[in-house]
């Protein structure tokens, strides 16, 4: 996985966490346990079927990250077309 | 089981519980919607982030800043993965196939774990509802912690852990008498889960045990065969860095080795072949597979050869030496024909294409060339990797049997913390209601005598004195607690027998008056040998007492009469949840119990009336048509001058030896008990001195006042069976 990629995640993730606690959407109890949480798992997500999964994961636990969520898989679906449609251009030109 | 508490428990608000309910709503409120201070440090961290704060740090300040006062989730995976023989990884996952022993450890030390931080998320639950109107399931989901449904199935696990709790059974023994699960439920609720402490205690005494779960002593190999393998994992990296510089090397003299070619060379590394021959077989291979560069090298060979040949001839054509021109002219003649042929070849296009290829296969063979170095530093690892394996051979079976050692070992210290684990929720229990009861005794002993006169002053402090010493003494240096059973059981069947005239005898008793008898005229009355006469206090006619003793006694009762007779109550439950209620002279018989509720009954109305939580319970009794028996009302009358959570048993079970706290051990199916729970508290050293203080302090105080002759002793005054004088 992209190393640069994995770090804007990484501060997506504490963009949706600081936004959701000024916004009183969560509390500090629980913006610390999601903390917590984070820091035991993301540095060691490797692949990004893995960061993902987390990503799954933590929504389910913190709805704060949902936003980081769609977002990365809406830019996995994204490029999945761009492909395709690359794909289909070249098959065109040839 | 899982519904009954919320189907069945007649709802009580949780406003106004017990006396901490107060003071502690002020934090529940803040706790749930105290979302300013979440603001606040959204803002100071959004701050933070703007000035290059990496995520990472932001998330450690944020973790760090957690309530640390409760036992989370997180907690329970951390402590969890401590348990499994040392054959767990630090993600919590074994590291093969674990043992039969190391599954089961770590397999139940998660059921345990999990059970107790359920309890703590409930308690919490509970406690953050405090003083809001809103509902505990709704603080749950705001809480994000589970749906209505996963908190109704929480709430029937964890009542149904504490209501099979053998400590919580042995303090509260009147809930054995009550029939209906659900009040049961609620009872517990209220008087144990929703007092903060609870889940304060179980969350330190918890993160006490993790902190020792992380020295569990590591399963691991002697410091021999530790270094053996380190050196065999090295030499093994090596090896395959070596091998793969070499491929590197060699692919940069454009020469690329076949997977097979590698394995080959790898191959003869382990099995410690010298470089020389690994690169000979090599160079042969290499020349074998392609051919061309064995007649390159051939042909390159040949014409060097004769390249070489033509400037020696050159050298001696220089010097016009005869017989030497003549020898390299026949040297040439029968080489040139060689060198045609090889001239030719060499300049056909496949030949100067693999020239280079072919040389540096060739040149392999030089010891001098850097591609010769690295074959030798290979052979190296490769010894190395090979002299590790024959010590590791040879520490194997002692290794082996130290780590069979360190394994039961660790076993060993992780099922006794498994067992401190299974007490923690009793001792919780019991410490927390050592707190409750200290301080509801503090309060019925604090002395109030600002408006007494001088002789009443004085009386009500040998009064507050003998309230602190006669039951539950409690040391203040070491804060041991001293318990005369004795003295305690007569004295309740002492109230039992006689009513509020009890209270003012006892009292009468502990303020040590001289009651001297008077002959009708007035005198007093003495022995054969002049000594002077005294009346019984348990016997004297109150009428008989001066107008002096009369108003004394009227302050005093009217003073303190509720507070002596609660802190009696309380000390003979403390009492009793430590040696047992149906133990010596502690125990009451039912119609014992029966003319103490008669006796009290208008003490005991109004203490339960004047309590919300007591009085709807009482309602709730009666629209269900339940009898409220002495046992009950008893309860609730305890529950109540300790605040309807505490019952005055505090020190229940402190120094009770073989006390088993099955409710949990029940729970997580083990049969250990949680002895370990009872020796928590810092008044564990309960010393049990029934009989010893027969003669107490009380007795001492009255003889210190001239106690007449055959007064009976303080433990005597009231005897087991109805007393004299009982009505």
């Amino acid at each position: 996985m992209d190393i640069a990629h994995k770090n804007q995640i990484y501060e997506k993730l504490a963009d949706a966490m600081i936004t959701a606690l000024e916004n009183g959407e969560v509390n500090e109890q629980e913006a610390a346990q999601a903390s917590q949480y984070i820091l035991d798992h993301f540095e060691r997500l490797a692949t990004k079927e893995a960061l993902i999964m987390f990503l799954e994961e933590l929504s389910n636990k913190y709805h704060t990250f949902t936003s980081v969520l769609v977002e990365v898989k809406s830019e996995e679906i994204f490029k999945d077309k761009k492909i395709q449609s690359l794909q289909t251009q070249l098959k065109e030109i040839l | 089981m899982t519904t009954e508490p919320t189907t069945e428990a007649p709802k009580v608000s949780t406003t106004e519980v017990l006396g901490y309910g107060v003071k502690k709503d002020i934090a529940g409120i803040d706790s749930i919607t105290g979302l300013s201070a979440s603001v606040k440090k959204g803002r100071e961290l959004r701050a933070a982030k703007e000035k290059g704060a990496p995520a990472r740090s932001i998330f450690h300040e944020m973790a760090e800043s957690q309530d640390r006062s409760i036992f989370t989730s997180e907690d329970a995976t951390t402590l969890t993965k401590r348990f499994g023989g040392g054959e767990l990884d630090k993600d919590g996952t074994f590291k093969g196939t674990p043992s039969d022993e190391s599954q089961k450890s770590h397999e139940a030390a998660v059921r345990i774990v999990e059970d107790l931080r359920d309890i703590v998320q409930y308690s919490d639950v509970l406690t953050t509802a405090l003083g809001t109107t809103k509902e505990d399931v709704d603080i749950y989901t705001e809480k994000k912690l589970g749906t209505a449904l996963e908190f109704t199935t929480l709430e029937g696990k964890v009542l149904g852990i504490l209501v099979e709790n053998d400590a919580i059974k042995k303090m509260f023994p009147e809930l054995e008498t009550i029939t209906d699960p659900g009040l049961k439920t609620q009872i517990i609720k209220e008087a144990i889960l929703r007092d903060p402490k609870l889940k304060e205690k179980l969350s330190q005494k918890l993160r006490d045990i993790a902190e020792r779960a992380k020295n569990l002593p590591p399963v691991e190999d002697d410091p021999e065969m530790k270094e053996a393998k380190a050196t065999k994992a090295k030499a093994e990296d090596e090896i395959v860095d070596n091998i793969a510089q070499i491929s590197s090397t060699l692919a940069g003299l454009d020469i690329e080795l076949s997977t097979t070619q590698k394995g080959l060379i790898e191959t003869d590394i382990r099995n410690g072949r010298p470089p020389e021959a690994i690169i000979r077989d090599l160079n042969q291979r290499l020349t074998t597979e392609q051919p061309i560069y064995k007649d390159i090298i051939a042909d390159q060979t040949t014409i060097q050869n004769y390249e070489k040949l033509q400037k020696e001839f050159l050298a001696a054509t220089r010097q016009a030496h005869a017989k030497s021109i003549e020898h390299y002219e026949t040297l040439l003649r029968t080489a040139k024909a060689s060198f045609d042929i090889a001239d030719a070849r060499s300049k056909q296009p496949d030949h100067v294409a693999n020239l280079n290829k072919a040389m540096a296969v060739y040149n392999l063979l030089n010891t001098s060339t850097p591609i010769f170095q690295e074959f030798q530093k290979a052979a190296q690892s490769g010894k190395n990797s090979n002299e590790a394996d024959r010590i590791m051979e040879r520490l194997k079976d002692k290794n082996d049997e130290n780590i069979a050692q360190k394994k039961t070992e660790r076993l060993r210290q992780e099922a006794q913390l498994r067992s401190e684990l299974i007490g923690a929720l009793s001792s919780s229990v019991a410490t927390m209601m050592a707190e409750r009861y200290d301080e509801a005794v503090l309060a019925k002993t604090t002395v109030d005598t600002e408006h007494a006169d001088k002789d009443t002053k004085e009386a009500l402090h040998h009064l507050h004195d003998a309230m602190r010493e006669n039951w539950v003494k409690v040391n203040e240096g070491s804060r041991d607690k001293s318990v005369n059973n004795e003295q305690i059981g007569v004295d309740m069947r002492f109230l039992a027998y006689h009513g509020q005239d009890g209270v003012k005898r006892l009292m009468l008793r502990d303020m040590g008056l001289p009651l001297p008898r008077k002959n009708p005229d007035g005198t007093p009355m003495t022995n054969i040998d002049g000594a002077p006469l005294y009346h019984d206090w348990n016997t004297v006619n109150l009428d008989d007492l001066s107008d002096e003793q009369k108003k004394i006694l009227t302050e005093a009762y009217a003073s303190t009469g509720e507070a002596y007779k609660d802190k009696l109550m309380l000390d003979y439950f403390a009492a009793r949840s430590m040696e047992g209620a149906n133990k010596g002279t502690l125990k009451l018989e039912p119609e014992e119990l029966a003319m103490i509720e008669k006796h009290f009954k208008g003490d005991m109305d109004k203490a339960i009336n004047s309590n919300a939580e007591a009085k709807k319970i009482m309602e709730d009794l009666k629209k269900k048509g339940i009898i409220m028996t002495p046992n009950i009302k008893w309860l609730l009358y305890l529950m109540v001058i300790l605040g309807l959570a505490a019952t005055g048993v505090g020190i229940v079970g402190i120094a009770a030896p073989g006390v088993a706290a099955a409710g949990l051990a029940l729970a997580v199916g083990t049969a250990q008990a949680a002895g370990s729970a009872m020796a928590a508290h810092p008044t564990a050293t309960v010393t049990a001195i029934a009989g010893v203080m027969s003669a107490g302090i009380g007795r001492k105080k009255l003889n210190k006042r001239k106690v007449s002759e055959g007064t009976p002793s303080k433990s005597g005054a009231a005897p087991a069976t109805k007393p004299a004088g009982a009505h």
